[in-house]
């Protein structure tokens, strides 16, 4: 071989090694998370020999790690081998549960409902009231305030005396506030189960530290199945025959200016955008780049779109007044610079409550929008009926979706 | 007279029963409540260069780490402990135990010389700790004066050092009743 070809071919040949190395990594990291008893024994002998590792390695060498305390292992040497139980939270942040949790404040409360564990919890945010009229349990708890802007009373909280403390990843207090003023000793765990994307995974690892998989699993069962059918008739739609979709985003509390409307671009704003792209549409705004999702409204009319899905910071459970979504219907179909957009025309405009979308029950809220873009594709679909089966199969609820609440609009 | 003898005799005697007393209930930690760890290694007397293979045997239900100090010139060469619970740096290898009640490991001998091999242990679900005796590695001929390593282990050198203070007591206290 001729040598002046020696070196950029090693180096290409090294390239190929790296990339073919690099590839695990690349992919969507996979998280294993126990779920079935010998998972769990299994996981915890894992996790036990590796904090024994780390506590030997700071106490015999010195070294300046993150390890358990003599306590917490004896603790969790008294549980094994149920315990320890760790999971790496939505932050990032590495948990580690040394004993069961029964005193949990959970300024995210949702998702203990569904894995049946209210009985776990002492407090919860003043916000998780109004799904008192579901999950009846939570007026017993501990009201520690909080919820939208407002800061919960930390000597509530204290005054509980937790041994966790479930949260949002960004919703509600940051880390000086939460993680920063906890007893040690005492998690702060922070999932959301609001994104779409991620609700099986959170579900899966809360009901891993709450001992509840068997709960977790009956979801992910649930998610799966639903979400299986409707990715099976999206399916069938061509890429030419799929419906433009413009996202708006709370616009009408979000501006005053008549001339300006809120959206979301890919992955902006939780990534709104994925209700469009989830539902089997295409998002009108998926290029855009403005980091506070504005568009001008004559921006809007160009894009012609076929159907205009809002998303509103209104509607919930214990509220029967639909004005809280029909305001934001109303204002889009009569606004005078829509007028000849074809989602006005037709009358094809969706307003979805955020309390039906962010949530465990997301399937029934993507089916509603899959149907509102490709109704002869769901006819026989219900939407309600999922939603009202999620109440009944997870909360135990005889709430009946189709008499109260504010979820969606017009149907 | 005969009563301040038997007085005498009588405290001195109680002075000197106490003083075992106490040496016998502080060494207890290390010799009673079956948590000793013992060592075992084979061959007992091993070629230049060759492997030994080093037993380490646990009490039941031993829940903890088992730190093992290898000496200077010795390589530690691998273990059927699980991977996931063995760590070395230097010439230290931690080993974490979950109810397993043997480890054991290989160390390649240097071309000529001896060494202690040293260890403590740290029963993390009973809260106690303690070392493991020390164990002479040597090759043949080696000069076992200058070998490498800790001879004994510090909790055997402080219950001497009090050994030899209560026996130091208990003389003197004789002295002065003989007198």
């Amino acid at each position: 071989m001729n040598t002046k070809y020696r070196v950029p071919i090693l180096a290409f040949l090294c390239c190929i090694i790296f990339c073919m190395l690099a590839c695990p990594m690349c992919a969507a990291p996979y998280e294993d998370i126990p779920q079935t008893t010998e998972e769990i024994h299994a996981a915890s002998q894992e996790i036990l020999r590796s904090e024994i590792l780390q506590y030997c390695s700071a106490n015999y060498l010195k070294e300046d790690i993150n390890h358990l305390s003599a306590d917490q292992l004896a603790e969790a040497i008294n549980y094994y081998p149920e315990y320890p139980r760790q999971i790496t939270d939505s932050t990032g942040t590495v948990v580690t549960i040394v004993k069961p949790l029964k005193r949990i404040v959970a300024y995210n409360f949702h998702a203990m409902g569904a894995l049946d564990a209210e009985d776990l919890v002492v407090g919860v945010a003043n916000s998780a009231l109004q799904d008192g009229c579901v999950v009846s349990a939570i007026y017993d708890k501990v009201n520690i305030g909080g919820g939208g802007p407002y800061e919960p009373d930390f000597e509530l909280i204290l005054s509980c005396k937790p041994d966790a403390l479930l949260t949002y990843t960004e919703l509600g207090p940051g880390k000086d506030f939460f993680e920063d003023r906890m007893p040690a000793g005492v998690p702060v765990i922070r999932l959301d189960c609001i994104r779409p994307w991620s609700l099986v995974t959170e579900m899966n690892k809360l009901g891993y530290l709450v001992e509840r998989t068997e709960r977790s699993t009956a979801y992910e069962e649930w998610h799966t199945r639903w979400m299986d059918e409707i990715d099976r008739r999206l399916a069938t739609i061509p890429d030419d025959k799929k419906m433009r979709v413009f996202v708006d985003i709370w616009s009408t509390s979000f501006t005053d200016r008549s001339n300006e409307r809120r959206t979301a671009g890919g992955g902006q704003w939780y990534s709104y955008g994925i209700y469009a792209t989830d539902g089997g549409g295409i998002n009108v705004a998926e290029d855009l780049t403005n980091p506070q999702g504005t568009v001008d409204i004559e921006w809007l009319a160009q894009q012609d779109p076929d159907v205009i899905l809002g998303v509103s910071y209104t509607g919930s459970y214990d509220s029967d007044d639909m004005s809280e979504l029909s305001t934001q219907h109303d204002e889009l179909l009569s606004h005078p610079a829509l007028q000849e957009v074809p989602a006005v025309k037709n009358k094809r405009i969706y307003i979805l409550s955020y309390r039906y979308t962010n949530g465990l029950t997301y399937p029934a809220a993507r089916a509603r929008v899959a149907k509102w873009l490709y109704p002869w594709l769901f006819a026989d679909i219900d939407p309600s009926a999922i939603h009202q089966e999620y109440l009944t199969q997870f909360l135990g609820s005889s709430y009946d979706v189709t008499e109260h609440g504010v979820f969606s609009y017009p149907d | 007279m005969c009563r301040n003898f038997c007085m005498v005799f009588y405290r001195r005697t109680f002075a000197l029963i106490s003083c075992f007393t106490c040496l016998i209930i502080l060494m207890c930690p290390v010799t009673a409540d079956g948590q000793q760890i013992t060592r075992v290694v084979s061959p007992e007397s091993p070629a230049s260069g060759g492997l030994v293979t080093v037993t380490l045997t646990m009490p039941p239900s031993f829940f903890g780490g088992v730190i093992e100090i290898i000496p200077e010139g010795f390589i530690f060469e691998g273990t059927s402990h699980p991977s996931d619970a063995v760590k070395k740096a230097g010439q230290t290898v931690i080993f974490a135990v979950t109810g397993e009640d043997e480890i054991n490991y290989t160390i390649r001998m240097p071309d000529s010389g001896c060494g202690y091999l040293n260890g403590n242990w740290e029963n993390l679900g009973e809260k106690t700790s303690g070392t493991i005796p020390t164990t002479l590695l040597s090759t043949p001929g080696a000069d076992t004066s200058k070998c490498t390593g800790v001879k004994q282990s510090p909790g055997f050198l402080l219950y001497t050092a009090i050994f030899a203070v209560c026996l130091a007591a208990g003389c003197a206290i004789m002295r002065r009743w003989r007198r």
